[in-house]
């Protein structure tokens, strides 16, 4: 468990955006690692099991949130009317001076603020590997839509970097 | 054009760069023991807690062969009762009128009621229908609209 346990939880803390909620799906997905002990021990893919059931387990959360609050939050964001804010132009030497430690930590901290509907493709994209058209199957939207989020989140990913007030 | 898909190409590669440098997120010191305390909880609950397919064999195949005898007594009691409900209104019925005066007076109210409604012309009910609808409406925007400026907004 120690050796996954990192990885399991910075799956689900990238995914939900909450460190108390990641903990509990981390929790879940080392239940359901017990149940399956026989098979996972000394099996070569039991860390890609980890990681796939801490990814699915955390995009079925969000869904079930999103669902119970979706009328009254998301609906703005759901049918594209973004608050993209002006143009940023990213300086090739964005947080180049920035030591590595502390450039993870800002990186993380940005990633927190982000929507979840840029958030998770951008995770999904950038960290999970997964192909634009997997991400648009996994989120149940379109190839088109997923594109856009990506790119707005990256944007905004670069645009909260690039204003260290917000970070701090 | 070509000037936008250069700068979407370079974003994206500046930000898997970033992104795939990332070390990972240290889990909480006290996830172990949470998950340990998790597993001692759930070992320490009788099998009958656990879910059906942790059972024991034997309790299974027993909950099995129960739940086919239950259905099975369901259906013939079922079968029983509907030959035999003529023959047990008959030898209870001095015993039931109490029974009767009761499905009379419910009777009675519901034809009264009935009669009530059938009285107002088929607009009232329409309009009454529409109003109800509308005040849903109404509160239903209210309240999402309250929770969009008071607290999703926050």
């Amino acid at each position: 468990m120690h050796a996954y346990q990192d990885m399991v939880y910075s799956t689900a803390a990238r995914l939900v955006g909450d460190p108390a909620q990641a903990e509990d799906i981390s929790q879940e997905v080392f239940l359901r690692a017990y149940d399956r002990f026989d098979d996972l021990q000394g099996s070569a893919t039991a860390g890609g099991w980890l990681k796939t059931v801490a990814r699915n387990l955390s995009l079925n959360h969000l869904t079930r949130y999103r669902k119970r609050w979706q009328f009254f939050s998301d609906r703005r964001n759901e049918e594209g009317e973004e608050e993209t804010g002006p143009e940023f132009a990213v300086p090739d030497s964005l947080l180049d001076d920035v030591a590595a430690e502390e450039r993870h930590r800002r990186i993380e901290l940005a990633l927190d603020q982000l929507p979840e509907h840029q958030r998770v493709p951008l995770v999904l994209f950038h960290f999970e590997d997964l192909s634009y058209q997997d991400i648009a199957t996994r989120l149940r939207v379109s190839v088109a839509k997923v594109k856009i989020d990506i790119h707005r989140a990256r944007t905004a990913l670069t645009r909260l970097l690039g204003s260290e007030d917000v970070l701090q | 054009m070509k000037d936008s898909n250069d700068e979407q190409a370079r974003l994206e590669l500046m930000v898997g760069r970033w992104l795939s440098a990332q070390p990972l997120r240290h889990a909480p010191p006290s996830m172990a023991s949470r998950v340990l305390a998790q597993l001692e909880h759930r070992a320490a609950l009788p099998w009958w807690r656990h879910s059906f397919l942790r059972w024991p064999v034997a309790a299974r195949i027993g909950f099995l062969l129960l739940a086919i005898g239950a259905t099975k007594l369901v259906l013939v009691m079922n079968q029983w009762g509907i030959t035999r409900l003529d023959l047990v209104k008959a030898s209870a019925a001095p015993e039931m009128n109490w029974l009767h005066t009761l499905t009379g007076a419910l009777s009675g109210t519901g034809n009264l009621l009935m009669l009530v409604v059938n009285s107002f012309s088929t607009t009232w009910l329409y309009g009454a229908g529409i109003v109800i609808a509308a005040m849903y409406v109404t509160l239903f925007g209210l309240g999402a609209t309250a929770y969009r400026t008071l607290y999703s907004n926050s």
